[in-house]
């Protein structure tokens, strides 16, 4: 199965996933954004946190390329520092969903009984609840610095990574690979490890994409509300949230981080429906799969 | 069916005790001061002995499962205790807020289902065409902003440049009802755009599939007009999973609730959570959390219910 879906991938690089300009696009804006995050200390020309007095909330200038917000701090760089927060957030929170989704969709799978109607029915049970209040619920309760927001995050969005990987290892356990590799003695590691987690990685990567973009939704929305990273950590929420009480003075401190924001977002959504196309072999043959990949 | 109800119900009652067990649980994680903070006094300039009678009258020395089982009852009666910053009861604060909520979330529905059921239909008959594209772009990038963006891009091009519309606040609705539902445009509206990229979505896809059925094929070849079949046949059949996907979206549309009332300071409850979360009303914020979750879990039931019997095909398992 392995082999299949490597060869069934190698047949749509051959038709050319990278022509579809869809992936090419979004997947360029996306290494774009971590670029930046990652190198916002080199990039950035002034301190986020510096405030420069005498220059509240002015235009682009050569000192200001991007001019300057209420304080009189720096635009361009706490947009280019907010995308470290905001993507950090996103990035750790997914890691955390990943791997505690795919672990428990894949034991559930695999051991099936009580441990499966145990562990889907609690995951379910958080899935039937509305995510943003939990979040801000527990926000409120734990606080709100980077590492409790990642935690909050990851642990929230781990039930609906679970829910995707156990639906198709629940497939992949009644293979007669699976079944072959128990007759000739491999042990649960062996075929959770080697034999049901590699199958599962079509559709994580999708889902991971899509929820890249809901992490980010999540971390800018709490910003927005005054929950997120605590000030004067620069975020594009809160850049957001401060720039609308001034816009009638100077507009570039909501505007910009507005762009960046929905930017990423649509960056992340497109990737995932590019994603899904190239990499759901299942997909790509049925109707939606077509349209898709023509819309 | 009655076997089946009661299951479901059964399942909503569980989930609503879930819900109060992890509030229990968030508030005992809290450091002491916090808690005792919750009897709306301020206990860093209390004395050792005055900390030890308030831990006393709020049960706080009592075991941890007598105080839970204290909580369980008292929260199935709707008493949350009193507001840290209003002194008010938790209960009447937080039901002041519900029906505007309710408001804006049925303004959405009337904005949104409309719009994304024809604009579903469109793009369905006219599959793969210029308009599709368009429209179905359109519809994914206003789907994928968040609520807070496009709700701020819309007041500012309404509200702020070409001032039609105020540009948030709240008068009641017993004062101008005139004044309330202009209010209310905005907010409905920007909720309303992403149901509507929702429905939209879930429509043409629905259509397409209903389509390509047989029996589409064979009210066509005895003759029938093709608006009859579009929309006597089709359409109806289309409908139900859109249903049930609205439906689903609730909880998505609480948490945009949440953003679009902060971002128009509509009173509602999700602006009543913000500001106690950030006073740290602790009552407050549990009475919100249980209120909603419990109106949002039966609110999903009632559809689930509804949709099976709309469509008896849909199995119970």
């Amino acid at each position: 199965m392995a082999e299949g879906i490597k060869s069934q991938t190698g047949r749509a690089a051959g038709r050319g996933p990278w022509r579809d300009g869809r992936l090419l696009l979004s997947g360029s804006i996306i290494l774009v954004a971590v670029a930046v995050a990652v190198l916002a200390p080199l990039l950035a020309q002034h301190d986020p946190y510096k405030v420069y007095p005498g220059q509240v909330l002015k235009g682009p200038s050569a000192q200001h390329w991007l001019g300057t917000d209420e304080l009189g701090r720096s635009t361009a760089s706490r947009l280019l520092y907010g995308a470290r927060a905001s993507l950090q957030v996103a990035f750790f929170a997914v890691v955390i969903a990943t791997v505690g989704g795919t672990g428990l969709g894949i034991a559930s799978a695999y051991y099936g009984g009580l441990v499966d109607m145990v562990i889907m029915r609690a995951m379910d049970m958080v899935l039937c609840l509305p995510m943003m209040i939990l979040v801000i619920a527990t926000v409120a309760f734990v606080g709100n610095s980077v590492t409790n927001l990642i935690f909050v995050i990851g642990i929230l969005y781990t039930p609906g990574t679970a829910r995707i990987v156990y639906t198709t290892a629940l497939t992949i356990r009644q293979t007669q690979y699976v079944q072959a590799a128990q007759a000739i003695g491999a042990g649960a590691r062996r075929v959770m490890l080697r034999h049901m987690l590699p199958n599962t990685i079509a559709p994580v990567l999708v889902h991971i994409s899509l929820s890249l973009g809901f992490a980010i939704l999540t971390e800018t929305g709490l910003s927005f509300l005054g929950l997120g990273p605590p000030p004067p950590t620069a975020t594009w929420g809160r850049m957001i949230a401060v720039g609308r009480t001034s816009v009638y003075r100077q507009s570039l401190p909501l505007i910009l981080p507005m762009l960046a924001v929905s930017t990423v977002i649509l960056a992340l959504t497109v990737l995932g429906d590019a994603l899904r196309d190239v990499l759901d072999p299942r997909l790509r043959g049925s109707t939606t799969g077509k349209e898709q990949q023509r819309a | 069916m009655s076997g089946y109800v009661v299951k479901r119900v059964l399942v909503a009652l569980a989930l609503v005790w879930f819900i109060m067990t992890l509030v229990f649980f968030l508030v005992h994680s809290l450091p002491g001061d916090a808690i005792l903070a919750m009897g709306g006094d301020r206990p860093e300039t209390m004395s050792e002995e005055q900390r030890a009678a308030m831990r006393h009258e709020l049960g706080l020395d009592r075991p941890l499962y007598v105080q839970y089982a204290g909580w369980l009852v008292h929260a199935a009666y709707g008493d949350f205790g009193t507001s840290v910053s209003s002194k008010r009861p938790v209960l009447r604060d937080v039901l002041v807020c519900v029906p505007r909520t309710l408001e804006l979330a049925l303004g959405a529905l009337l904005c949104g289902l409309p719009l994304g059921i024809v604009a579903g239909i469109c793009t369905a008959l006219r599959r793969n065409s210029r308009t599709d594209v368009l429209v179905n772009g359109a519809f994914v990038v206003v789907g994928s902003l968040p609520v807070y963006i496009s709700g701020l891009v819309l007041l500012l091009v309404f509200g702020l440049y070409l001032g039609w519309v105020p540009t948030g606040g709240f008068v009641a609705i017993d004062e101008s009802l005139n004044a309330h539902l202009r209010l209310l445009i905005l907010p409905s509206l920007t909720l309303g755009l992403w149901l509507g990229a929702v429905a939209a979505r879930m429509t043409r896809h629905a259509m397409l599939e209903v389509l390509s059925q047989d029996y589409i094929r064979t009210a066509f070849s005895k003759g029938l007009a093709s608006s009859a079949v579009y929309y006597r046949h089709a359409l109806k059949n289309a409908l139900i999973p859109v249903v049930t996907a609205t439906g689903l979206q609730m909880g998505s549309l609480l948490g945009g609730a949440v953003l679009t009332e902060t971002v128009y300071t509509w009173p509602g409850l999700g602006l009543a959570f913000v500001a106690a979360v950030l006073r740290r009303d602790y009552p407050v914020i549990q009475g919100v959390v249980v209120i909603t979750v419990t109106g949002f879990v039966f609110t999903n039931l009632a559809v689930d219910l509804l949709v099976g019997w709309l469509d008896p095909r849909i199995s119970r398992d």
